[in-house]
């Protein structure tokens, strides 16, 4: 019976014909993939920072996780230049907090921090508006249990989880509009973007109050039950490692951070017995200056807010997280300063650009 | 759930693996499981009640039409059943027909009459499988076969996923057996199979998605057009529907190939008829098949004379532009039209013979086949032009715009200021892809059409090789891949004619 199956059934050119020519649609698939793939190497280029994680190969005592309140507005360079702090912020625009879980999930495969600090402004987006932000999360998340999660458990109602395992199903509308970046980078890694996870802006645009969107008051300030899990399950896998965890709520000025979730937060953090910090309450003592120290006024930090904000929380970290100072380490240190050598060029380069024309070209479109 | 959706494919795959590894008395439950799943999922449960109710009905009447002597109760049994699905079909589909009339009335003759339709959700496939419920017991009447004694062969029958949203409409005789039968599965089968739900996927997502964006730019702003623009928008719209619905009828085709099971042709190259007669041929066989056999023929035919045969000829066009729906733009578009044109074509025969005669040019000569191919094309297309307007003012106005080479409401000019492919909504990368496709499709229709004249097999795939068949898989695969127009941004899975 097996016999006659296997003989009905046997393709024309024998199992191996069959395997050759799979090989090759495979392959087709897979070169085609990498072509339609977007390459974020323009103005857009947070769609890297989930990837670049990987190919930082030094240990971190510190995670920062969160949405763009975390990798805009903290400077790991910083951290490392004034207290020798081993750190790496995997974060992403409107990251929510089940992603997060699974993104921090992931990377404790991979490493053991002393730390984690958890950004909660996201603790108030109950579902993604975009399927962009999803993508920029999870398209350069290697394939892993908590990336199958992580997009079932935030993809939107019409997203599908096939086109997440294969991006070609969901890119392949790119093969008629393909740039020189999409055949450059093709086969070879996009150069990295950011400075352990830190988006660089050095340049200003002032907070205006006036110019702060408008907010509807909403019936009901409660974090969705979603998110509640969500951090608590973050806090259990710390609690499980034996990792610090400590929330914070970086200085951006808005969306507006209301009594209501800072009540919330503090209750969450009592009950758990974790370090909640909230900058907003420490703008002065931090030396913020949202006249000069956003590039978006006031939405996020530029380059020397996320300075001011790591000097400040980087004394912090050390007395609560028992952080080590590497700036002597033989291994860490050389890797280290030679990524603030890039890290300082670049922030001198955007600032000379900024002081002569009055913006970066290279987010001109933003 | 729709055909052209991850979870059919999920579907077909888990389907195709029991069946291939249960034993072979469980092959038609594997169908029937398969049926129902997707009968729930594409059109919910009251859908599975309304076929179920419906197949019940036809199967207790055949059976009871088969075992009874009594002629006038045979009969009334019959006229009930009839009364009994048409009844519901009307219900469902057919409740705003009379406010659609008032308006279309108002609409010809200048009135201001305003009409809100009061949509019904009708179960899914219900114009399809109530004349399949009909034509068994008719046929049972008729004494053409014996009626069926097993309710699951018959309601697998006629609830089975692979014709139920789109047709083909298959007779029972023909396919009742096939279907719950089990087939062993083979090469020449899955390899078939595939190459046909490939060609249909090409057809629907390549082209017919990209036509669409043509289409829908130009029709929902008509009065903006040029004429040439809307005449580009009518003739696309033609192929628009050939390529939307024959691809899913080659989709699932190729689905029930996969199994074994061979569905009646619904489709045979019908940009190729020489006149509107040998369209309905070619163009939704199984349709005209029906009406054919179920109102043309039992009404006389052509066999009493012309009047009485230019009246059945109404009788079937009416029936069949009405069971498109209950708007006079599908009664007309795609029934009483065709029917003028037939009728029209009949009695100026004799001048055309006359003609021919005269002038001496061979009626059979390559350029007059062509000459009544593009006439042919050109008079369905005006058809669809009403098939795919709101109303007969939009049909009418686009038509006008045609007729009377109309700039438009905002100029030839202004319709291209943004450009030509802007105008026509659809990119310049993306109208070369349509342009090769179209060419590819156009190519392997003609050769088809050659062998079949040849007497051969029209299939292109039954010209290839085993190995080359295979091979076509993976390069239709890649291409319906990367070329298709499907996932978030597109209603790829909404065929025109799961509406019917």
């Amino acid at each position: 019976m097996m016999k006659d199956r296997k003989e009905r059934l046997k393709p024309s050119g024998g199992y191996g014909g069959l395997a050759i020519k799979l090989i090759i649609f495979i392959a087709a698939v897979f070169l085609l993939q990498r072509l339609v793939m977007p390459k974020y190497t323009g103005t857009v280029i947070e769609g890297n920072f989930t990837e670049e994680y990987y190919r930082d190969e030094t240990p971190h005592e510190l995670l920062i996780i969160g949405n763009c309140e975390s990798y805009e507005n903290i400077s790991p360079m910083k951290l490392w230049e004034e207290y020798g702090i081993t750190s790496y912020i995997r974060g992403n625009s409107n990251q929510l907090i089940p992603q997060s879980y699974y993104i921090l999930k992931e990377a404790l495969k991979y490493e053991t921090p002393k730390a984690v600090l958890l950004n909660i402004q996201a603790m108030t987006v109950a579902e993604q508006s975009s399927e962009e932000y999803n993508r920029m999360v999870f398209d350069g998340m290697r394939l892993s249990r908590e990336k199958i999660e992580g997009i079932l458990a935030t993809k939107l109602s019409d997203e599908h989880l096939i086109e997440y395992l294969f991006p070609i199903l969901r890119y392949k509308n790119r093969i008629t509009n393909l740039e020189a970046d999409d055949f450059k980078y093709a086969f070879t890694k996009s150069p990295v973007k950011s400075y352990n996870g830190y988006y660089l802006r050095a340049d200003v645009r002032a907070y205006d109050e006036s110019s702060v969107p408008f907010e509807r008051r909403l019936p009901d300030y409660s974090f969705s039950e979603k998110n509640m899990d969500y951090l608590e399950r973050i806090s259990e896998l710390c609690r499980e490692k034996g990792i610090k965890l400590i929330l914070m709520k970086a200085p951006s000025m808005y969306p507006v951070w209301v009594e209501p979730y800072e009540e919330q937060i503090k209750a969450f953090a009592d009950s758990q017995g974790l370090l909640y910090i909230n900058t907003l309450n420490h703008m002065e003592e931090i030396g913020l200056d949202m006249d000069t120290d956003t590039y978006d006024e006031g939405l996020h930090l530029n380059v020397y807010g996320a300075e001011k904000v790591a000097s400040w929380l980087g004394e912090i970290l050390v007395r609560e997280a028992e952080l080590k100072d590497y700036r002597s380490d033989q291994d860490i240190s050389p890797v280290y300063e030679k990524r603030l050598e890039a890290y300082n060029s670049e922030k001198a380069e955007q600032k000379a650009e900024f002081e002569e024309t009055g913006y970066i070209s290279k987010y001109r479109n933003q | 759930m729709s055909y052209i959706s991850y979870n059919f494919i999920a579907l077909v795959a888990a389907g195709l693996i029991l069946y291939a590894l249960l034993p072979e008395a469980a092959g038609k439950y594997v169908l029937a499981l398969m049926s129902v799943i997707y009968l729930i999922t594409a059109g919910g449960v009251t859908s599975l009640i309304f076929l179920l109710i419906g197949s019940a009905v036809s199967f207790g009447a055949a059976l009871y039409i088969f075992s009874s002597e009594k002629a006038h109760m045979r009969t009334a049994v019959l006229i009930a059943v009839i009364f009994f699905h048409l009844g519901l079909l009307f219900w469902f589909k057919y409740n705003n027909f009379i406010g659609y009339t008032q308006l279309a009335f108002s609409e010809l003759t200048g009135g201001s009459f305003e009409f809100e339709p009061v949509e019904r959700q009708a179960p899914l496939g219900i114009s399809f499988y109530t004349l399949m419920l009909i034509a068994y017991v008719a046929d049972v009447y008729l004494k053409k076969y014996s009626a069926e004694r097993s309710f699951l062969k018959f309601s697998l029958f006629t609830g089975y996923f692979g014709h139920i949203v789109q047709g083909p409409i298959d007779s029972y005789d023909t396919q009742g057996e096939s279907i719950s039968t089990y087939h062993r599965l083979t090469r020449e089968d899955l390899t078939e199979g595939s190459l046909m739900i490939l060609y249909g996927l090409f057809k629907k997502l390549v082209i017919s998605e990209r036509l669409a964006a043509i289409v829908n730019t130009v029709f929902s702003d008509y009065a903006s057009f040029s004429w040439g623009f809307l005449l580009l928008a009518s003739v696309v719209f033609s192929l628009q529907l050939y390529t939307d619905f024959s691809g899913c009828i080659d989709l699932v085709t190729g689905v029930s190939r996969l199994f074994g099971i061979r569905l009646s042709q619904n489709f045979r190259r019908p940009f190729f008829s020489e006149s509107i007669a040998e369209f309905w041929r070619r163009w939704h066989i199984t349709l005209g098949a029906f009406f054919r056999k179920y109102i043309y023929i039992p009404l006389g035919g052509n066999r009493r004379g012309k009047v009485r045969k230019y009246l059945n000829t109404i009788a079937v066009f009416a029936a069949s532009g009405l069971w498109h729906g209950g708007k006079w733009t599908f009664v007309i578009g795609t029934g009483l039209l065709h029917c003028f044109y037939m009728i029209t074509g009949e009695l100026l025969k004799p001048i055309f013979e006359c003609f021919y005669r005269l002038t001496g040019i061979r009626k059979d000569s390559s350029l007059m086949k062509t000459l009544r191919i593009i006439r042919t094309f050109l008079l369905v297309t005006i058809g669809f032009v009403l098939f795919r307007s709101d109303s007969l003012t939009m049909a009418g106005g686009i038509l006008k715009g045609i007729f009377t080479l109309s700039p438009g409401a905002a100029g030839e000019a202004a319709s291209l200021s943004y450009g030509f492919f802007d105008a026509i909504g659809l990119g310049s990368a993306d109208s070369i892809i349509l342009v090769i496709s179209l060419i590819i499709m156009a190519a392997v229709s003609a050769a088809e059409e050659l062998w079949e004249k040849g007497a051969e097999s029209g299939a292109l795939m039954t010209k290839l090789s085993p190995a080359r068949r295979e091979s076509l898989i993976f390069i239709m695969l890649l291409g319906v891949m990367i070329f298709g127009f499907y996932g978030r941004g597109y209603d790829a899975s909404a065929f025109i004619y799961s509406n019917f």
